[in-house]
This record gives C-alpha cells, structure tokens and sequence, in this order.
C-alpha cells in the first residue's frame, strides 16, 4: 500500500437505498411519536445503547394482571445531551428498576420516546428528548 | 465532568447567554446547550477585535429562533426570532416559501410523502450548506491566520475558510460541505459556498437541491453576543429565483462549555427503526 | 548557559534548535495541513521512519500484548478493520492513516482543533480542563497543554471498538495516550504517542513518526466520505443486532 502524498478525492457513488415504504424521518417526533399517548413505565432496565444520533434504552416490564413481560425500545437523545443531562454509561445496571416516561409511537408498538428516566437511585433524569414539552413542562432537577 | 460539576455549569447557565445577565426568555438551564429550545437574546457589549482590527467572532454559538431547532423542521416553518413576532426565517421571497421551479415543488412533495427514508441527518450524511449552518448543538468559530474554522458538534462537521483570496476549487469537484471562500465586507464576515454534491436535504423535510446550488453567507457580529445571520440561496436547476434567509446565533459564554463526540456512524439504528415501524404499520 | 555553549562550540556539528513560527500567545504556530508518509496505518509493528522502527519502544519493535490478547489480535480480520468498515480510527491512528489532516490553531482559544480528511473526524483539543468521567468515545476526550514548545496531549475515556492498526492490533477501554507534537522544521512535526492499556497490555509501548506539512500551492483538505458512499447501512455500535433491537421487527408488535 502506497502511501498517498497527494490530497484525496473520493469520488461519490449515490447510493440507492431500499424501501419503498413511507417512512418517516427519524427527527420529526410528531411524525413518529404521539404527544397524547404518554406512558409510564415502571420496570427493569435490560440494556443502554450509546449512539447517535440517538440512544436507546431497553428494558422491561411485567403486565400487572396477565404476569406477562414485555419489552420495550426507548428512544432518548444522543449521549452528548444525555451527558449533560447527569448521565453517564453504564449508571444503571441489568435488572435494576427503572421508570420511563413517554410518549408511545404512533404504530403503537413497544417504542417510546422518553421525556425521563427515573434512576435506581431516584434521580429523574431527563432524556434529550426532541419533543416540544420541555419548554413548558420540565420537571424539577431532582 | 464530575456530577458535582455538571450541576455547578448547569445552574448559571442562563448567565452564560451573556455578560452575567438575567434568566433568558423560557430556556430550561438543565438542557443548556439544548439544541431543541432556542437561547434568549441578551445584549452584549462591543465587538471584540482582533489585532488586525477585525471582528474577533471567535467562540461557541447557537442558533437562535424560538421555538424549534432548525435542523428538525422545514426551513419554512421556522421562525426568525425576531423579538417575539414569528415570522418565518425566509424573507425573500415574500410569501415565505422556497420558490420551487413547480417540477421541484411535486418532486419535494413526493419525497415528503413517500421518500423520507432519504432524510439526510438519519443518514448521517453531511447537510452542506445553508442546512449546517443551522444545524443544532452549536458551533465554534476560531480565527488562525488566514482563515476561518467552523466546528459543528453535531455529526462532526467542519469547514475551513481560507480567507487569502485564493479561487474555488474546480467546478468538477464536488463535496458534501461544498467550498467555501470568506472575505471581509466591513465588519461582515462573506462567506461563498459552491461545489456542494445536491445529496443532502436542506432542511429534515424533503427540501433537496441540486449540485448547482449555490450559496452567499453574511455573518455580522453586532455586539459581543450577537450574530445577524443572512444567506442567498440559489440554484437555476430548481429554484425560480434566488431565494434569502435570515436569523441570528446567541454566543455561549459558559467557559466549561465542551463539546462532546457526536459520532453519528451509528445512524442507521434510528433507519432500522423507522423501517420496523413502517412495517408494523403495513402490517396493521 | 556557558557550559552549553562551550560545549555547542566545541562540536564538531552545532545544530541550532528550530525556532518555530508562533502565534500573538507565543505557542508554536502548528497550524497547516500535514499527514504521515510513513505506512504505520497497515502494521504498526512493520512500520518504519526514517530507516527506524516506529514502535521505539519496546526495544524488540512489538505491541507488548499480553498472550490472551496476542492471540485475540491474530483472530482479527482484516474486513473487521473499524477504518475498512470507515468508522472512528481512534487515537493515536488518526495520525497515521493515509489521509491528510489539518491542525486549525488560533491564538488564546480554549480548544485546538484536529480536523481529518478522512470522514470529516475531529478532535477537539481542550487545553485545560479535566478528563470525562462515565462516557466512552471512539476519538477519546483530549487534554492538551504546552511543555516548552511540544504540544502535549492527553487522551483518555476511549472505547474499545477502534485498533491501532489494519493488522488487528486492538484495545481495552482502559486505553490511555500521551501525545506529544513538535514542530522541529518549516515542513515537519515531530509525532511521540505513549500508548498504556493496562487490560491487554503487559507495559506501554511507544511510537515516533514524522508529520510532513502540504505545501502544495492552495493545498485544502477534500473529502474522503466513505461512510456516505457505502450503499448499505452497517451496524456500528459493536454488538451484533440483536432481536430485542429496535432494528429488527419488535418481538411484541401489535398487528392488531
């Protein structure tokens, strides 16, 4: 392998992605996510994933009356926001207990987008969300 | 930073929008920098200058216009932020909206209603310009000799602005951030952007472009809080005309303000996501 | 002072030490657009400047691996190559990869930056401050300051998803790097990285190349996206998919 002495030029190759399905703009919270269709979820956290452009936490919950579990996606904003939010990786642990605030997608599937995350110590956290309610309605810090 | 700490930036965080000045407009101080609420305007106090007499822009800013990062919605639902009145950033033409050549205008509507898969910060694609440049999360400016750097937190993004005159890059080059060449009109920092690829959208809402764009910035730094940013925009392949934007930047002054990684390679998650929900919901 | 002077007059070579530009706070002006002409981005430990091996240290030339992780490295695929897959290089790879980078310095700013070619990555050089505590970043968080004229950099809280180099050679989360840049010529930085990791190393190793600067007439970094132009999507994040991911259909979607 050469080692180039000459400033590189990449040539683009459009990609051509697949889908055909309306989709919907991951940003565009309205689209996806319904502001009236807000949630608690009181459960077990399973797993964070720090990425961008958005984190996800996954966690479960157990149906009060059937006993059924039940998994759940939430979306929250990216670890830069999180960060600065009083988050830091691996905070929670497996199987610790958790509570979720959110607002349930629209397709009504086990995805949520949340505005806080109660820690297992008790901290309310919030979540980076890209919906509107904060300006209004934040929550007190702790 | 230490828990501890993080509390110590976070609570004088509406001070940090100016010289110790009051509580900004509405902005909650524990989502500081938020890129989804808009920064208070504060006033400042002269404009700092360089030892060659040009205005020091150098620092950490954020797009300012209430209501909404830019980046989310489509450039023509944003407001200006213009004392309180919500009057759209376009102001030029006067209706508010992008002047579509009306080929340009079904193809945006299709791509709206059909296409979204395609939305460029999903992809983590780099969104060239004008779209970066009200991009959420802040920039910061710095001035090395000769030049101007911009550096976006969000996706990482950057420009360098060789201020030495030298001409654009050749027209067959293209580039997702385009070439940008800044000179000084007084106090007005004029930056051109050509040889942008037309891949990106210019806003989260299907409005595209084509590879001939073409765009003209002003950035004038009315005093040492305030930016009045200005733009032209045009593009003979889609526009009918040469179409302007306006608003402004707020300076973040908090001096523990860091940006953090935004490595955003992982961006194909949230287009998993959208397409598991979109056959859930053909499914229904 | 005297005795050193004698000692220059005495010499059969007196070399005088290169007085850098420097910018209105006195530091060494780095600005420009440099890169590594030498071939350590493919095997570190093949790798050499100068007629030297760029590992200085250890003296045998190797990455001191513990054994577990020596055999971990041999395991490693060429097509996992978080660079081939265009995700993060990491540090102190950025300096390395065969594409150019520009180090964009102004005079009193809270922040050098490192900006690539190479899918448009950046550093952000905090001169001053202390290292995060509970984030894990491809790039590191960098704490730089001034030792006389050397740019020292301090880089910690990495993840362990990036390798040093193409042949494999990977790392733990306890990775930590000292870097240190030195301009010693109109066209040349002086590049040091002491590389520690105490989990798959058995001590720390270091490396030393040169930075050469593009004088080319109006020389300008461009782009080199590959991330952007791959068709596909990839999973990036580490872990394979898994099928609670949100990625894959959701176990509990309601088709009702």
């Amino acid at each position: 392998m050469t080692p180039t002495r000459r400033l590189a030029l990449c040539t683009a190759i459009l990609g051509s992605f697949a889908g055909s399905l309306p989709l919907l703009a991951h940003h565009s919270f309205a689209a996806e996510f319904d502001s009236n269709k807000v949630v608690t979820l009181d459960g077990k956290f399973t797993k964070m994933d720090w990425v961008n452009p958005h984190s996800w936490i996954h966690m479960e919950t157990v149906d009060k009356d059937s006993g059924k579990i039940e998994t759940w996606d939430i979306e929250t904003g990216p670890p830069n926001t999180l960060y600065r939010n009083g988050w830091r990786k691996d905070f929670i642990k497996a199987g610790e207990q958790i509570v979720v605030v959110g607002t349930r997608a629209k397709d009504g599937t086990n995805r949520v987008n949340a505005r806080t995350v109660k820690t297992p110590d008790g901290r309310t956290l919030l979540a980076g969300s890209s919906e509107n309610f904060q300006q209004s309605q934040a929550p007190a810090a702790k | 930073m230490r828990i501890s700490s993080l509390i110590a930036i976070v609570l004088p965080v509406a001070a940090a929008f100016g010289q110790g000045g009051g509580q900004g407009g509405g902005v909650n101080p524990l989502l500081v920098p938020n890129p989804y609420n808009s920064p208070p305007e504060v006033k400042g106090g002269p404009v700092p200058r360089l030892p060659d007499g040009k205005p020091d822009m150098q620092g950490v800013w954020l797009v300012r216009a209430p209501g909404n990062s830019m980046s989310m919605l489509s450039v023509e639902s944003l407001s200006n932020g213009r004392g309180g009145v919500r009057k759209g950033v376009i102001t030029d033409p006067a209706d508010g909206k992008i002047p579509y050549q009306p080929w340009a205008r079904e193809k945006q509507k299709d791509l709206a209603a059909n296409h979204m898969i395609e939305e460029s910060d999903a992809h983590c694609l780099l969104g060239g310009f004008p779209h970066t440049s009200y991009t959420p999360f802040g920039f910061r400016l710095l001035q090395p000799p000769n030049e101007v750097v911009m550096v976006w937190e969000f996706m990482h993004a950057y420009r360098v602005i060789p201020m030495d005159g030298r001409p654009h890059l050749d027209a067959k080059t293209k580039l997702y951030m385009g070439d940008s060449r800044g000179h000084w009109e007084g106090d007005t920092l004029v930056i051109d952007v050509t040889n942008q690829k037309g891949r990106s959208w210019i806003d989260q809402a299907a409005d595209f472009h084509s590879d001939a764009i073409h765009v003209v910035e002003r950035f004038t730094m009315t005093d040492s809080n305030n930016i009045t940013y200005e733009a032209t925009i045009e593009d003979p392949k889609v526009y009918t005309q040469p179409w302007k934007i306006a608003y402004f930047f707020s300076k973040y002054n908090d001096p523990k303000y860091e940006a953090l990684e935004f490595a955003c390679i992982e961006g194909e998650y949230d287009i998993k996501s959208q397409q598991a929900s979109a056959a859930a919901a053909a499914a229904k | 002072m005297v005795a050193a002077a004698l000692a220059c007059s005495s010499s059969a070579q007196t070399k005088t030490k290169y007085d850098p530009p420097r910018l209105a706070d006195g530091h060494p002006d780095l600005n420009g657009i440099w890169e590594a002409h030498v071939n350590a981005n493919a095997d570190l430990e093949k790798a050499r400047a100068n007629g030297k091996p760029v590992i200085v240290e250890p003296a045998d030339g190797r990455i001191p691996y513990k054994p577990e992780e020596l055999a971990k490295k041999k395991q490693n695929k060429p097509a996992d190559d978080p660079v081939a897959k265009c995700q993060m290089p990491g540090v102190p790879r950025l300096a390395y990869i065969p594409y150019p980078f520009q180090i964009a310095e102004s005079a009193n700013q809270p922040v050098i930056a490192i900006l690539s070619q190479f899918a448009h990555e950046i550093r952000n050089i905090n001169m001053g401050g202390e290292h995060l505590d509970g984030l894990e970043l491809w790039m590191g968080d960098s704490r730089g300051r001034w030792e006389g004229d050397t740019l020292v950099i301090d880089v910690a809280d990495f993840n362990d998803m990036t390798w040093f180099d193409a042949a494999g050679s990977q790392h733990s989360n306890a990775l930590h790097v000292v870097e240190r840049f030195t301009r010693v010529s109109p066209t040349t930085i002086n590049y040091e990285a002491t590389i520690e990791d105490p989990m798959v190393l058995t001590k720390p190793f270091k490396i030393a190349l040169p930075l050469q600067l593009h004088t080319e007439k109006n020389a300008q970094l461009l782009e080199h996206e590959c991330y952007a132009d791959k068709e596909g999507p990839t999973v990036t994040a580490g872990d394979k998919p898994d099928p609670g991911h949100p990625g894959a259909a959701p176990k509990n979607a309601q088709t009702k």
